[in-house]
């Protein structure tokens, strides 16, 4: 089963507040001047609004769009209870995203009546809890993929059920971009082979498929086309560690000001550095992306040869990466900036190097952490991260209550 | 409208079935009773727990913020519904709220 909340942010915050209900709203992150829409309610949809949609551009489709800033709290908190309600129908519950879950449901079938059944309670339930504004969709299916196929057919407040008489009915009524896993690449990959519909992906040689996209891929897409997954759901009380660990900001202001750029790569780089030692990991690959003016992004990567996690050590990569990047770049002015860290690994007991300098700046890393958690996020900041966006509008809110 | 308030207001609640259930409150030397409870939520930082409400009278929606360390309600925020702003709201005599 697979369970998706209809507009999940807008209809949280049309819950919140009864005037902005059947009224066309979209969420924004943090500049709700500035931003995109991160979330579109069903009415602003039917206008043709999209999610991550520029504001701006919202408002040119229609003027009167209620614009609302992202409570991530709320958010958070419902999929939280939602994990709890989902877990008394069965334990095996897996959150997919802050909106979405899948539940194997396929042990605890026998105490319902049928599957319309839970289906249904789990709908009440959520109802119950959270008020009749927030309601989602759900997909049944033999598999996990089969079920988030169908939980977006019949939108919103849906149930789509796909059993053995009806699945290849459905796997020909869908394209194949319909598919989690296929994207406008492989899509287009796909369509250089001659593929362009689920009958056509069916009916190709898996050897044509091994070729072009590899043995595990290949397999992947021959099996889904069929309607087959292996993928199971995983059980609620396995913590699963990230592969990566990545934060992206979007400049206030487009700046080709390499201080500027430098001191929010610095802040970034903090970020996912103790993000990465809150998991208890390490990293070995780091990455970085800028997005220009003109919304062309440029990436680099690296990876190196031991396994790290302070700030300056990801950071003194990260600005070597940078310089590459900005060499090519050639001035123009940039608006968003990422620092990925990937290659992951779970800390062992030897030490990242012996040498002292290199001890000191992980305690100093250590005793950062234990401030900013005792005392809240950027209590304590690197110097070189003062003239970054988000820690210069925390200076500035200061300073208006003084 | 959105304003963003963010004043400590003094406010009535009842306990009811384990719940929190907040009646009226007084912000601005005015009483607004609360009509509708839109939407209850939990959030934490990392010394406290704090309890959201989302309320509403005819006009104007509230969000309200409960800190029970410290055992203070806090007004984040006010959203207007059409033809209705921050003048117009504290000067409405009607939906029940009232000068004191």
């Amino acid at each position: 089963m697979h369970i998706d909340y209809d507009s999940f942010f807008a209809s949280v915050e049309q819950q919140a507040n009864p005037f902005i209900r059947n009224k066309p709203v979209i969420v924004t992150g943090s500049s709700i001047r500035k931003g995109i829409a991160c979330a579109a309610s069903k009415e602003a949809k039917k206008l043709g609004i999209k999610t991550a949609m520029p504001v701006f551009k919202a408002k040119q489709i229609c003027p009167n769009v209620i614009v609302v800033k992202g409570d991530g709290t709320k958010y958070t908190y419902i999929q939280q209870e939602s994990l709890k309600i989902f877990n008394t129908y069965t334990d095996l519950v897996e959150p997919f995203s802050i909106d979405e879950a899948f539940l194997d449901v396929s042990s605890t079938l026998s105490f319902f009546d049928n599957i319309e059944a839970i289906a249904s309670s789990i709908k009440n339930d959520i109802k119950n809890k959270f008020g009749a504004y927030i309601t989602c969709s759900i997909g049944v299916g033999p598999n996990k993929l089969i079920a988030k196929l169908v939980s977006d057919l019949k939108k919103p407040n849906g149930l789509f059920i796909v059993n053995k008489d009806n699945l290849q009915e459905v796997l020909q009524n869908i394209t194949l971009r319909d598919f989690c896993g296929i994207g406008h690449k492989i899509e287009m990959r796909l369509n250089r082979l001659g593929v362009y519909s689920v009958f056509d992906l069916q009916n190709i040689d898996i050897n044509i498929l091994y070729t072009e996209f590899g043995n595990v891929a290949g397999s992947f897409l021959k099996n889904a086309s069929l309607g087959i997954s292996y993928d199971t759901v995983a059980h609620t009380s396995i913590k699963i560690k990230p592969k990566s660990i990545s934060h992206q900001h979007t400049l206030y202001k487009n700046t080709k000001n390499k201080t500027i750029i430098k001191a929010n790569i610095a802040h970034l780089t903090a970020m996912v550095a103790a993000r990465l030692r809150k998991q208890n990991m390490k990293t070995a690959k780091i990455a970085l992306w800028i997005r220009d003016k003109d919304k062309i992004s440029h990436g680099e990567n690296i990876s190196i040869s031991r396994y790290i996690d302070t700030n300056h050590e990801i950071l003194h990569v990260v600005n070597i990466l940078f310089n590459k990047l900005y060499a090519k770049i050639k001035l123009k002015e940039i608006r968003l900036i990422a620092v990925g860290l990937s290659g992951l690994k779970i800390k062992d007991n030897t030490p990242n190097s012996i040498f002292s300098e290199d001890v000191k700046q992980e305690k100093l890393n250590q005793t950062i952490d234990t401030i900013n958690e005792k005392f809240g996020k950027f209590s304590i900041v690197q110097a070189n991260t003062l003239l970054a966006d988000t820690t210069k509008t925390k200076i500035s809110s200061f300073l208006k209550h003084t | 409208m959105y304003e963003c308030i963010n004043e400590t207001i003094d406010i009535t609640v009842c306990f009811n079935n384990k719940k929190i259930v907040p009646i009226s409150f007084i912000w601005k030397n005015k009483e607004y009773i609360i009509k509708e409870i839109n939407f209850v939520h939990i959030s934490y930082d990392e010394k406290n727990k704090y309890y959201h409400f989302a309320v509403s009278t005819d006009t104007t929606n509230y969000k309200l913020k409960f800190d029970p360390k410290n055992i203070k309600w806090t007004l984040e925020e006010i959203f207007f519904g059409e033809g209705i702003n921050l003048y117009t709201s504290l000067n409405d005599k009607s939906n029940n709220a009232y000068r004191l």
